[in-house]
């Protein structure tokens, strides 16, 4: 400083006056920001977290069990309703019959009230189209008997809870049907057991005529179980 | 005492410049906040009388600052801890003007002709002179007013108090030549001020 004492270079009078000046700072906000950057710059390195268990990782995880798990449970859930409306109800054992006889069970279930048939329809929709293209079989009614009931028990029959009373409740209706519609077929062939032998070897005969070969074959043969001693009828195969 | 690459020993008391730099160098932020607050003012006036604009100026100072930041691991006691940072202080200066459109003022030529062409501003004598801030005030016009390479050796004088031989490290030229700035320099702001000094 010995240098600036000169005259030449220093003032003294004019240094005191410039100290007055002396009220000007940087800003506030550029303090911090400075002070900010200094800090980090020596901050210690922060330990890179463990990376996050991320939510897309875990949607991505559990979305083939998810969707595995939905497909089981979508399948069951069809499975089920099919049962239940009939669209997949196990055809009950019957032994062979004749065209007439299937046809009789479902002209019997056709005589239920127009109206009835009518709301029946109505409410299945296109579940009815896909049944009535189905051959008549003798588990006609039963079917439609089941079908008949009201749509709600059919939801609820979804929850697994309420599932195995449903198909109980089916097999019942079934079990109850079947009896009287094989009752009502075996009616002709008890009355025709029943007949002395010349009368049902007419009654063969006549199914014969009538086109009802498998009935009147049927028939003959429970007549030769009968009567294994009796003439037998000859009669030119026409099947 | 710490010594420097040179193998001088500089005396540095506890609260010195340089070992603040030291410390801060090692990781001490506490220290930098110190050093700062000890040379923002001087260092803020210095760019800002020397450009004129204070959104310049800021610009400038945060530069400054975080060159200085950035340098902290490079940095040894070569020299005062003042004269490294007016420095970088003047470097991002000379770059400033470089940048500008007017380029680099013909003042910081080592034979600045403009030492004798530039007409003195004119002697002013105001009424009530006597005003302590207000010569203030005219001291700063009339600093203003000096050529660029003058107005930095005044600075550097009054705000960062360098010597003779710090200016001239720091700006890059001769003591002798420092010598002649300020010399100017201070004769034309006495003329400015009118003698009221």
């Amino acid at each position: 400083m010995k240098n600036l004492r000169d005259w030449e270079s220093h003032d003294e009078t004019l240094s005191i006056l410039y100290q007055a000046t002396h009220d000007i700072e940087p800003p506030a906000w550029l303090d911090e920001r400075i002070l900010t950057a200094a800090h980090r710059a020596v901050a210690p390195p922060q330990p890179t977290p463990a990376t996050p268990y991320s939510r897309r990782r875990s949607v991505r995880f559990w979305a083939m069990p998810v969707a595995l798990a939905a497909t089981v449970i979508m399948a069951a859930g069809i499975v089920r309703l099919a049962r239940e409306t009939g669209e997949w109800a196990p055809r009950p054992q019957m032994p062979m019959e004749s065209p007439s006889s299937l046809a009789e069970p479902a002209a019997k279930a056709d005589t239920a009230p127009a109206g009835q048939r009518t709301a029946e329809s109505a409410h299945q929709g296109s579940s009815s189209a896909t049944s009535s293209l189905a051959p008549a079989s003798p588990a006609a009614p039963a079917i439609r008997m089941m079908r008949m009931a009201p749509p709600s028990s059919a939801a609820s029959s979804m929850q697994e809870k309420k599932a195995p009373i449903a198909e109980e409740q089916h097999r019942q209706d079934i079990l109850q049907i079947a009896p009287a519609m094989r009752d009502e077929e075996a009616k002709p062939e008890r009355q025709a057991v029943d007949r002395p032998p010349k009368e049902w070897l007419a009654h063969i005969a006549k199914l014969r005529r009538q086109g009802r070969i498998a009935e009147a074959r049927a028939s003959l043969e429970e007549f030769q179980r009968r009567y294994p001693d009796y003439p037998q009828p000859i009669w030119e195969e026409t099947d | 005492m710490c010594r420097s690459q040179n193998n001088l020993l500089i005396p540095i008391d506890e609260d010195a410049d340089e070992l603040l730099m030291l410390r801060y160098r090692e990781g001490d932020a506490s220290a930098f906040t110190r050093l700062y607050a000890r040379h923002k003012g001087p260092l803020y006036r210095y760019l800002l009388r020397q450009c004129g604009q204070p959104a310049t100026a800021e610009e400038l100072f945060q530069d400054v600052w975080l060159k200085l930041i950035a340098a902290r691991t490079g940095y040894t006691v070569q020299a005062r801890f003042m004269t490294w940072l007016y420095r970088i202080a003047h470097n991002r200066l000379i770059d400033y003007y470089r940048a500008s459109n007017r380029g680099l003022p013909v003042s910081y030529a080592g034979d600045c002709p403009e030492w004798v062409d530039v007409p003195a501003p004119l002697e002013e004598q105001p009424e009530h002179q006597d005003d302590r801030r207000r010569q203030a005030e005219r001291l700063l016009v009339l600093l203003a007013e000096l050529p660029e390479a003058q107005r930095e050796a005044v600075l550097l004088k009054e705000e960062a108090g360098l010597s003779l031989e710090e200016i001239a490290q720091v700006t890059g030229t001769g003591r002798e030549t420092v010598k002649s700035r300020l010399r100017y320099a201070l004769a034309r702001l006495r003329r400015g001020l009118g003698g009221a000094l």
